[in-house]
């Protein structure tokens, strides 16, 4: 039986919440999804304005792969409402609503059942000079050079963790600009390692070596074990302090060297994005290997909150291949609660897929990992380091907080006012938590989180007052 | 583990809480122990820090919202529509503010040599904005209700309010200024208070007190999880969760949470140089800039949560009040317990037939501008002495049906 309105809204419109509404829709359930981006794909897929455009995936395989999911997709596009350039802000949990913005209006939905999907964010790592133009996420100096903005004739260094900066150093070289180097906190035998991680099994290990000759091939050096000591520069980036890492990540200040450079992309890490299920009250658990707090979830992708299921790299970064097998699993789960399949019959659907992702997950947690960070970062900042972007705080302030007693999160934000500031400690967050952490040698769960509130992002006033109803109640 | 035995504990370090280890940690001789674990809708964290003495008296900041539901109620059973007179408060609550508002220049001298924080105490006056004859006759009443604090009010004509303050919309009437209810930084007098403490020789406990041992009418010790603190005395200062304390003596105490949203602006350049009310919200602009729009009463238990119509109503009243708000960002909204009581006064002082127990709770919609008397009278009353305004109309006696201790 075919309903008219949608029965499940899903937040994020990446490979696993796109493949829950698919998963939905071959059982006939219409789905709203939410996307704060103007078209579907999520991180990965991150589409330019029209349509599939090869030239900009990172490779063939990538491109047939999303080429795949959309075409997948768009068969059951009728059973999808899209709700797209709408960030969600929150929910109202007292009218069971989820608020977001579209056009400059809040709008609302029913919160209830909800699939969040929402991904991950690249985590910030402070270091003395941090804040110097020039100076971006490696995801953000990838979009930079989609748009236009990072011209050919820049030189660029990529400096963190984990395959992506190959990605994207080979990405930046095509489009013209010097790359001057790739700096991988880990040794090489790490990043091979890691590279199954990305390409998700041994068979396409040989593309993840391809990166590495690509680097050789062209003369772009990789300096393993090295990483970011400090950024200098007159009102913007001129030159990077790089040195070699210890085990525990720990510069050598020693043997510590410049580059010349314009501009760097960073990339140390991961952070699931769990805001939403924050807001919505779900437990969350604490796992570094795959970024930090994550919401508990049952064998069927439940949280602890009934009605509210999650898939993807906000329950714990493990990559866009899992993230599909969860968006199915998150998917089938609302339908057995809701009485559409039994328990027996989505277990045999599913059965292959999660096969697969068990596979992958425990291949990765046989590793450090691709986000197993040390705690060597957590000293790159000296006391003059701005760590709050929002609220100007410094390092020095976070150790005086701490010197007089301040215990967790939620001490530090009032002592300190990190995360006070429009981004609510989404940037600082992280690293302000681990450095609690670390020195006070308490457990993450001990030291709390960041708790966001309503809007997650700032919006003008006069969207509020101009609140419409999305749906007929 | 033995914990030796310490004279006071203190339970709570919202500002109340925070204000008394402040004044007692003057006293070398006692020791105290301060114990506190920050439950999600603390209010001195959730609050505006308006020093607003008359105006909160009056039924103004907070209490204007509270009136328009009282009277809304009141309007919907006998279904007259009535103006209201404002909502007040009885002459002895007025001393008790206005007496701590004169505090706080000396207080914030000391606070600011002692642990080094600053609590931005700002000279701000506070303006209720009119727009039609309801305001004005409301206004009026309040101004005639208070004869002996004529100096501290002023009107404002239209042409004048423009030039106070500019970005005020410019169909107002009028204001009446109250001209010394000024505002501090609520999260930094907090601090203030407790890291003077600390320097005075406070015990600072992060933990959540689930237990209080009572020998023969008299507490004994504080339990904090498996820790067990020995001491002479106890004093709760629970804010909204002051009943669970109470309980735990045997006391019941008629405290229960009353819901506040606000709104928070990102940092705006000065465009209010006073704190302000209308009949539809208040509004500050805070020492960084941003502007926080308050704030609703409501009955809603622990429920912590930020609801639609509710923030729409606010954001509604301050961008009528403020147009240019209208094209500025709201960065974040929250809602905070206020600990209320049945006839909005707090509750302090002992309780008959119990040793070594001191309620100093149910501040409501005043307990940051109160914190600095709140504090001296607790001082007193370990001290023995008689407390610099009476103690008689704070106590729980005056709730007959809450005098079943023990
Ligand atoms: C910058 C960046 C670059 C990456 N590049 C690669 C890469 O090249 N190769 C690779 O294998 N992996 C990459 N990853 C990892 C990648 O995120 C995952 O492997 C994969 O995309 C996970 O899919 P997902 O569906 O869980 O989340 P995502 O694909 O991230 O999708 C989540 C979607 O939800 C949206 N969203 C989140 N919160 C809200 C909200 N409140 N309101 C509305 N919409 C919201 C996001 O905008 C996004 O569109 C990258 C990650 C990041 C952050
Ligand atoms: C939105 C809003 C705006 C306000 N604006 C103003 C204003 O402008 N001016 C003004 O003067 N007042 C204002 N108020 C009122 C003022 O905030 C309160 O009266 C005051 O903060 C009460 O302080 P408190 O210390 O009693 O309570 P709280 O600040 O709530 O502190 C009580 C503390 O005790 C802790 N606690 C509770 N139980 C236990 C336990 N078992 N063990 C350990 N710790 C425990 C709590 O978690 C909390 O940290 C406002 C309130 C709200 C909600």
């Amino acid at each position: 039986m075919k309903s008219k309105t949608s029965q499940v809204t899903i937040v994020g419109a990446g490979p696993a919440g796109l493949s829950a509404a698919i998963q939905l829709a071959e059982f006939n359930i219409k789905s709203t999804i939410v996307d704060e981006n103007p078209e579907i794909g999520g991180a990965i897929f991150k589409q330019p304005d029209k349509g599939l455009d090869k030239s900009l995936f990172r490779n063939e395989k990538t491109y047939i792969r999303a080429k795949k999911l959309f075409d997948e997709f768009f068969t059951y596009q009728s059973y999808v409402n899209l709700q797209l350039g709408s960030e969600v802000l929150g929910d109202f949990s007292l009218s069971n609503e989820l608020a977001f913005l579209h056009n400059d209006k809040v709008k609302t939905l029913p919160n209830n059942p909800v699939i969040i999907c929402t991904g991950c964010y690249e985590r910030a790592q402070p270091f003395p000079g941090w804040t110097l133009p020039g100076i971006m996420s490696v995801g953000g100096i990838q979009l930079q050079t989609k748009c236009g903005n990072v011209k050919p004739g820049h030189k660029i260094a990529l400096v963190g963790t984990g395959p992506l900066l190959l990605v994207a150093a080979k990405q930046l070289h095509q489009a013209g600009i010097k790359v001057v180097g790739v700096v991988e906190a880990g040794l090489k035998k790490d990043l091979i390692k890691n590279m199954f991680t990305l390409f998700y099994n041994t068979k396409l290990l040989k593309e993840g070596f391809s990166y590495i000759n690509y680097m050789k091939n062209n003369k772009i050096p990789i300096f393993y074990g090295h990483g970011v000591v400090s950024a200098r520069g007159n009102n913007e980036l001129e030159e990077l302090v790089i040195a070699p890492y210890t085990k525990e990540w720990k510069p050598i200040q020693e043997k510590s060297f410049s580059i010349q450079v314009d501009s760097a992309g960073i990339g140390y890490g991961y952070v699931p994005r769990i805001q939403l299920t924050q807001m919505l009250k779900c437990e969350h658990e604490f796992n570094a290997n795959i970024g930090g707090f994550y919401p508990k979830v049952d064998h069927w992708q439940r949280t602890t909150i009934e009605g509210v299921y999650v898939a993807g790299d906000n329950g714990g970064i493990y990559g866009s291949e899992v993230a599909l097998h969860q968006g199915r699993i998150a998917a089938l789960a609302y339908l057995i609660d809701n009485k559409k399949i039994t328990v027996e019959k989505a277990s045999r659907l599913i059965k292959k897929n999660r096969k697969k992702m068990n596979n992958l997950k425990k291949f990765q947690s046989s590793f450090d990992n691709f986000s197993g960070l040390k705690s060597g970062l957590l000293t790159l900042p000296d006391s003059d380091t701005i760590v709050c972007r929002c609220e100007h705080v410094k390092m020095e302030s976070i150790d005086v907080a701490i010197n007089s007693g301040v215990k967790n999160m939620t001490g530090l934000k009032i002592r300190t006012r990190v995360g006070m500031g429009d981004c609510q400690g989404k940037m600082c967050g992280s690293f302000c938590a681990e450095y609690l952490s670390y020195k006070l040698g308490d457990t993450r769960e001990k030291i709390g989180a960041m708790k966001p509130r309503f809007p997650m992002s700032p919006i003008p006033f006069s969207s509020i007052t101009n609140k419409e109803l999305e749906y007929e109640k | 583990m033995k914990n030796k035995p310490v004279d006071i504990v203190i339970i709570g370090g919202g500002v109340i809480g925070t204000s008394i280890a402040y004044q007692l940690s003057k006293d070398p001789s006692i020791s105290i122990t301060l114990i506190d674990i920050k439950k999600p809708g603390n209010a001195s964290q959730a609050s505006a820090g308006g020093l607003w003495a008359i105006g909160e008296s009056v039924g103004l900041g907070c209490g204007v919202i509270f009136f328009k539901t009282l009277s809304k109620r009141r309007q919907e059973n006998n279904r007259k529509p009535t103006i209201e007179r404002p909502h007040q408060l009885p002459p002895f609550f007025f001393d008790f503010c206005l007496r701590s508002n004169d505090l706080f220049p000396d207080l914030w001298k000391e606070l600011k040599e002692i642990g080094g924080i600053d609590f931005k105490l700002e000279k701000t006056g506070l303006k209720f904005i009119m727009y039609d004859n309801d305001d004005i006759e409301y206004a009026r009443n309040i101004y005639d209700s208070i004869p002996h604090l004529k100096d501290q009010m002023e009107w404002v004509d239209s042409k004048q309010l423009a030039k106070e303050e500019p970005f005020i919309n410019k169909d107002a009437i009028g204001a009446l200024t109250f001209l010394k209810d000024d505002q501090v930084n609520p999260y930094l007098l907090m601090n203030a208070f407790r890291d003077a403490s600390r320097v005075q020789g406070v015990n600072m406990i992060q933990g959540e007190v689930n237990d209080i041992k009572v020998v023969n009418r008299k507490v004994e010790a504080v339990s904090v999880g498996q820790n067990q603190i020995p001491c002479n005395m106890v004093i709760n200062a629970a804010g909204a969760w002051a009943t669970d304390i109470g309980n735990m003596v045997g006391v019941s105490l008629p405290i229960t949470p009353v819901k506040g949203q606000v709104l928070l602006s990102e940092k705006m350049p000065k465009i209010l140089k006073s704190c302000i009310s209308t009949s539809d919200c208040y509004i500050a602009q805070k020492d960084n800039g941003e502007i926080l729009i308050g704030s609703t009463t409501e009955n809603k238990g622990f429920d912590t949560s930020t609801s639609y119509e509710q923030l729409r109503g606010l954001a509604e009243g301050a961008t009528k009040a403020i147009p240019i708000l209208k094209t500025m960002n709201c960065k974040r909204t929250w809602a905070g317990l206020r600990p209320g009581t049945p006839d909005e006064v707090p509750i302090l002082g002992p309780v008959k037939g119990l040793t070594g127990y001191l309620n100093a709770c149910g501040h409501f919609r005043t307990g940051i501008l109160t914190s600095a008397i709140t504090a001296r009278m607790i001082n007193d009353l370990v001290h023995g002495t008689s407390p610099e305004i009476d103690i008689t109309p704070f106590l729980i006696d005056r709730f007959r049906a809450c005098l079943n201790t023990i």
